[in-house]
This record gives C-alpha cells, structure tokens and sequence, in this order.
C-alpha cells in the first residue's frame, strides 16, 4: 500500500486561521454587543413614554371636567363655585419646592348624577337626609337617583361640605342616611350630588418604585401607573380678589360662594350673621376676605404658603378646613418623572436617575423622563 | 473537504440575526410611534370637539328665539345639508346622522317615539323633561373655514334644553323670563375620526337675561356654566 501525502495544514496556517477568526469573532460579538444594548433599552424608552402618557392623560381628563355643574345648584351657584374641585395636597414626603404639591384631590361630577337638595335641616349629623321631591330630583326609582353604597358631596350655601356614603334608602320619604355621622348637621337648601371624589398620589411599592395611584372615596387605592419617580402640581389662580354685589334680593359673586343674605344665621355659629369664609359685610356692603395679588385676569402661581394660610372655610377633608383661596384656581400645572422599571437600565442616581439601577455603560442607560403640561381648568371661571 | 463558502454561511447567519434584531426594533418602534400618532390624533380631536362647542355658543348667542333652536327649526351656520342621513368621514368610514341622534334620545338606532323619549332611566331620569337632542351644526371639519388645522374628522354638534326646566316641554326654553332654566341650553359635540376614533364634550350654555315688560333683555355673549368630556359615557 502507498501512502499519499496528506494535504493539511501547518501549524502556522493553523494559528493564523484561529487568530482570524478570533477577530471575526470578536468583532461580531462587539457588534452584537450595542444591538443587544440598544434591543433592551429601546422597548424600554418606548414603555417610558408609554407609561408617561398613560399617566398624564388620566389626570387632565380628570382635571379638566372636575367640578361640571348639575342643576340641582341652581340658586346656589354653580359646582365649582360652592366647593373648590381641585385640591392640590402637599406630598406625603415633603420633597417638593414650596410652589409645588405632590397629591391633588379632585372632584367629578357626570351629568344627570343622581342629585338633590334638602327638604328640611337634618335633624342631627347622623340622622337621615330628606331631598326635596321636585324639580331637582331625578324621577327614577331610587331617592333622586341615590342607591346605597354611593358617595355623596352634601354642600351647604356657606361652602361647607363633606362626603358621606349612603347606607340606605327610603324611596317613600325620599331619604338617604348615611352610613357614619356627619361633622355636622346640615341646613335645608343643602345640595347633595352624586360625586366621584379620587386622590392622585404616588405611592411606594415594595420594591422601592414609586406608582401614580388614585384613592377612592371608598379608601380603595388604585395604580394608574407604575414607575413613577416624582409627581409635582403648580396651580395657576386669578389674581384680583373677587367681586361681591348683595343688591337686598340675591347675591353675586365674580368667583366662589355668592353673598348671603346680611341678616342669615350660620346655624354652626362659626360666622357673623350673612358672613361667609369668602365674604363679610360692612353694613349691607359685602366684602371680600380674599387679597388681592394682582391684576383683575391675570394668573399667578400659587405655592403651599398661599394656601394654607385661610381665609379658612370648614370641610370635612384634609383636616376639618380649607383655604379659600381655592376657589381662584383656574389651572393646573401637571408635571410626572417617569423612570425604567428594569435596575438595569438605570444608572447612579442624580441628574439622569432618580433612583439608581446597576447599569454601569451609559450605552445602557434609559433616562427619566419628565413631561409636563398645563389643565386649564373648565368649570373654575 | 472543500470548506470554501463557510464564511459565506457565517456572514449570512449573523446577517440574519442582526436584521432580526434590527427589524424587531423597527417593528416596535414604528407600533409605537403609531400608537403615539393616534394619541396626538384624539387629543386635537378633542380640542376640535371644544371647538364645536365654541362654534355653537358663537350662534347660540346670534339666535333671538332660544325655543326655535331646541324645536329643531333653526339650526346653527355650520351644516352640510338635512339633519338627517348618512355621512361620509375623511378619514374614512360614515356616520349617519340619524342613527346618531336616536342614540342620544332613546338608545335606539331607528325613530324615537314620544313615550321612548319621555321614558325614566339612569341615563335620561328626567321624564317628560328629558333632553330631546337636535342636531345644530354638523359638517366635515375639512370643509370648514373655522379651523386653522382641520383633520379629517366630522363633527356633529347637538343642542338640548337643560334638565333645570319642570314645564314639561323639552322643545321650549322655559316658559317665562323667570322660569328655572331659562336662557340655559345643553349641548354636546362629538368628532368622529377614523377606525371608530370619537371624542365627546358635554356643556351647559347659559346666557343672562333679565324680563322687562314680558320681554327678554339678554346681555350679549354666552356664558360656559358647565363643561365635561364624556369619555366614558359614548356608546
């Protein structure tokens, strides 16, 4: 047998061959590299913006239509001129600037909402509540459209109000108790409206995430959205005081709670005779408690100093009380930082990250987002 | 062994992947900016529904006789023929005017009857008072002079009288000067876009008017007493 040559390769062959294709491979996984960086990071940067909108839709469409008017007010004034709609609330942590909120509570009204307005004084803050049969109330079978288990903003004319939850019904006397006592027994003309009253806010998840969520009446928290970092509100108020005029039949208002009538007894006792937390008069001359800051129009911003320094008006919410500078809210400033939910595409905390991930190569890094927008507020003129 | 076109098959499995990669992302990228896109439609669909409530209160506060309106008999400078029939939208698809305005007066896509339309409801609970909605300017918003940036919507603006009112007569605005919602009219805009695109805005109109010697005096212009989008209540 004859063995032929073998046509292999030598050594060196070999060796250039390996350390070809070491490169080729090299160069490859350096590419695969940032394409497997940027796969990551670009459904996350889309999410971010996702999420940021998602967000930012749900509270303008709620600002925007808090507070429509129902036409049980009538006579009253209208919604937004009795109780303030939107509440910006300081943030539970406190890290905010001073011209600026971290919750915002905010009160929505649909149309034809189950309404009406009391026959007769409530007998006593837990006792039941007659609504007048006509023409306010809804004929439906319920009491004015009220079931039990819904939530009603009861308002009285000096701007007091608070929101219960109906226990039951009686459709033959047309009454609603409530399920707890109220702070107070309120007068007959009192407007009671069926209400959706939610609570933006973040709230801290167990991982260290903060959500948008919103709080119920009923105490139900709900995440609208998570990976929230920071949430800030600015609201925008009318500058001048308001106009008052009583002229000896009705009052007027420019903005917030008409004038009473100067001989009206506050059954509460809290005011002087025809005296409101907005208004009091000078002989049969109302006038304002509210200063003016500027210009009769024009808007200003208004920080948590402004509003928490009264005139005060008594409510059932955020204390017992409210500032009536409220009521010169006519838009709001919604700004929400909204951050990657993977530690991985986070990077250290500070300008970019609010809160820091594991990521080390800024090819990885997905940055906070921050968007704002304005809400004018519609019903608030 | 040949081992001539290895490199060839390298090149095409990580060409392969790379493009599977890239078109992936191109994929999601371009989903995104679709969903981005119809988002930024709705909102200017929106402001264009606001529009329509603007357009409204604008003849609203030409109109001298408040019950001509609600009666149906005098309808606002925007209309593109009879209230009635179908319509085409730009952006594509119809919307028929009737089908639309039966829904809003007793749920139903054919003709209301009176007892329908007087029929208690959570929806409609004020009995023989129950708004009777007429269409009062409608029109594809292209054709439109009003709009600065006209999109390829329709837009249908109703009127009604206001749920204050106690006489019984939905097609009258109050019976007297002094009459509980008196110189108070509902109305609602609603703009249809494509792929079944609408967004809705419900307002209270109000104007102020004073009787002197049983006639009214009305203040020029028109006063927003109420305004909510109704985003959740479209059929």
């Amino acid at each position: 047998m004859t063995l032929r040559p073998c046509g292999g390769f030598s050594l060196v062959e070999l060796l250039v061959a390996l350390v070809v294709c070491a490169l080729l491979t090299g160069a490859v996984a350096g590419l695969l590299s940032p394409a497997r960086a940027a796969f990551e990071a670009t459904p996350a940067a889309l999410d971010l913006h996702q999420r940021a909108r998602a967000g930012l839709d749900l509270l303008t469409t709620v600002v925007r239509s808090a507070g429509a008017n129902v036409g049980a007010a009538d006579g009253l004034g209208a919604l937004a001129n009795l109780v303030p709609v939107v509440m910006p609330l300081p943030s539970p942590e406190g890290n905010l600037a001073d011209g600026e909120f971290g919750a915002v509570w905010v009160m929505s009204v649909a149309p034809d909402a189950a309404q009406g307005r009391l026959d007769r004084d409530q007998p006593g803050p837990a006792g039941a509540l007659t609504l007048a049969p006509s023409p306010a109330c809804p004929q439906v079978s319920d009491v004015c459209g009220f079931k039990p288990g819904d939530f009603v903003a009861i308002v009285d004319p000096l701007g007091r109000f608070e929101v219960l939850a109906i226990a039951s019904t009686n459709a033959a006397g047309k009454q609603l108790s409530p399920a707890a006592a109220l702070t107070q027994a309120y007068p007959a003309g009192s407007l009671a409206v069926e209400a959706e009253i939610n609570r933006f806010a973040l709230a801290v998840q167990p991982d260290g995430s903060r959500s948008l969520v919103r709080v119920t009446s009923a105490g139900a928290t709900q995440p609208i959205v998570d990976g929230v970092s920071r949430a800030g509100f600015v609201p925008w108020g009318e500058a001048a005081a308001p106009e008052l005029r009583w002229d000896g039949a009705s009052g007027w208002a420019s903005y917030g709670p008409s004038p009473l009538a100067p001989t009206l007894v506050d059954p509460q006792g809290e005011f002087p005779p025809g005296d409101t937390c907005v208004a009091t008069y000078n002989g049969l001359v109302p006038r304002t408690r509210l200063a003016s800051v500027g210009e009769r129009g024009t808007l200003v911003p208004f920080a948590r100093s402004d509003l928490d320094d009264g005139p005060w008006c008594s409510a059932a919410v955020d204390g017992g009380r409210y500032d009536a500078d409220l009521f010169r809210l006519r838009r709001l400033d919604v700004w929400l930082r909204v951050e990657v939910l993977s530690a991985t595409l986070r990077g250290p905390a500070g300008y970019l990250f609010n809160r820091s991930g594991s990521a080390r190569a800024p090819i990885k890094w997905v940055p906070d987002l921050t968007v704002r927008v304005s809400v004018a507020l519609r019903n608030a003129t | 062994m040949k081992e001539t076109g290895v490199a060839l098959i390298m090149v095409l499995l990580v060409t392969s992947l790379l493009s599977t990669l890239a078109l992936g992302l191109a994929v999601m990228v371009s989903t995104t900016q679709l969903a981005e896109g119809h988002f930024g439609e709705t909102m200017a669909m929106l402001y264009a529904a606001e529009a329509g409530v603007e357009l409204a209160a604008h003849d609203l506060a030409q109109s001298a006789d408040w019950d001509l309106v609600l009666s149906g008999s005098e309808s606002g400078t925007i209309t593109d023929g009879p209230a009635t029939g179908v319509r085409n939208i730009p952006a594509g698809g119809r919307v028929s005017l009737s089908i639309e305005t039966n829904q809003l007066n007793c749920g139903k896509a054919s003709s209301c009857t009176v007892a329908q339309m007087n029929a208690n409801s959570r929806e409609r609970p004020w009995g023989e008072n129950n708004a009777r909605w007429q269409l009062f300017e409608y029109g594809s918003v292209p054709s439109l002079n009003a709009f600065a940036r006209p999109g390829p919507w329709y837009l249908l603006v109703w009127v009604a009288d206001d749920s204050r009112e106690t006489d019984g007569n939905p097609l009258a605005d109050g019976a007297a000067a002094d009459h509980r919602g008196r110189g108070i009219l509902r109305v609602r805009a609603e703009v249809y876009g494509a792929s079944g695109a609408r967004r809705a805005i419900e307002a209270e109109l109000a104007r102020s008017c004073r009787s002197d010697g049983g006639a009214d005096v009305c203040q020029p212009g028109i006063r927003v007493q109420s305004w909510q989008e109704l985003r959740q209540l479209i059929p």
